[in-house]
């Protein structure tokens, strides 16, 4: 097969995984820009091991080894951490969190479940919608949510919490 | 704090630089278990996706507000003209039986008639 076709193929597959890469990566480093260029830059890795003539065995796993590379990176650049990322503590935690991106099903379930969000999100009230969109979609700063909300930044943090745990809750019943 | 509670709070700090080494040791223990593990994976692609969720949610809105009204179907065209061209035959109906009425009641001249019914028209509102 041409190489062209492989990378089509694998751009194809990436797409098709994207969602569970995400939560991945964004679960970790809790910083959309972050993120999204660690998902890139996971991206561009794989399109060069295919032109390198190679083939991953198992993309999912094959990109997420190397986003979980990448956001160790990233870790070791934050200027205050107290967490050193290569203790065994990390190496244990990460591997669980592997372990739960790996398991059977995760796929299906997460389209299922990626669906229900939806109809989740479509349930909520316009202003707690609007304060979700504020933090997840225009990427505000917490101190300027506050502001517009007219409330103090504690306050937003178990807002916006309590909002996610609502979404969480209302999936979980909804795919049970 | 229980353990639930626990789990709920070292999954929100974990990335951020906050987090202790004893803390992620902690929450590497609590996460060998499959349900714990399932609500990560929950949690994670909420997490992950709620922009992307929240965004096609709002051009859902903004395209269901710039689309057009659905085309009638032609037959609700042809009644809604039809049930209008009811209403209207009916008025006039009404309103020759009551000229009738004016011409039975003073037994008139076609003239008189003539001259009543104009009348009528013109004054009234």
């Amino acid at each position: 097969m041409p190489i062209s076709d492989k990378i089509r193929l694998a751009a194809a597959a990436f797409i098709g995984d994207r969602h569970l890469l995400s939560a991945y990566v964004k679960g970790l480093v809790k910083d959309n820009h972050a993120a999204e260029d660690i998902i890139q830059e996971t991206w561009l890795r794989l399109s060069d091991f295919i032109e390198s003539g190679k083939t991953p065995e198992n993309q999912p796993a094959w990109c997420r080894g190397t986003a979980r590379n990448l956001v160790l990176r990233h870790w070791r650049k934050l200027k205050h951490s107290k967490v050193r990322y290569d203790s065994p503590a990390m190496e244990l935690l990460m591997d669980q969190v592997d372990l739960a991106f790996d398991e059977a099903g995760a796929k299906d379930r997460a389209h299922d479940q990626l669906q229900a969000l939806r109809d989740c999100v479509a349930k909520l009230p316009e202003k707690s919608r609007q304060l979700l969109a504020k933090r997840h979609v225009d990427d505000l700063p917490l101190t300027v949510i506050a502001g517009d909300a007219g409330m103090s930044e504690h306050a937003t943090i178990k807002s916006l919490y309590r909002l996610r745990r609502a979404l969480f809750e209302c999936v979980k019943l909804k795919t049970s | 704090m229980n353990p639930d509670e626990r789990f709920d709070e070292l999954l929100e700090k974990m990335g951020c630089e906050a987090i202790s080494e004893q803390e992620i040791a902690e929450l590497a223990a609590m996460l060998d278990c499959p349900e714990r593990r399932a609500s990560l994976r929950l949690d994670w692609l909420i997490a992950g996706n709620l922009g992307e969720t929240l965004a096609g949610e709002a051009v859902a809105a903004v395209t269901a507000d710039a689309r057009p009204a659905p085309e009638k179907h032609f037959l609700v065209v042809f009644y809604e003209h039809a049930l209008w061209g009811v209403a209207a035959s009916l008025i006039l109906m009404a309103l020759v039986l009551w000229f009738t009425r004016a011409d039975s009641d003073f037994n008139q001249d076609p003239e008189t008639l003539a001259r009543s019914m104009l009348t009528t028209i013109i004054t009234s509102p």
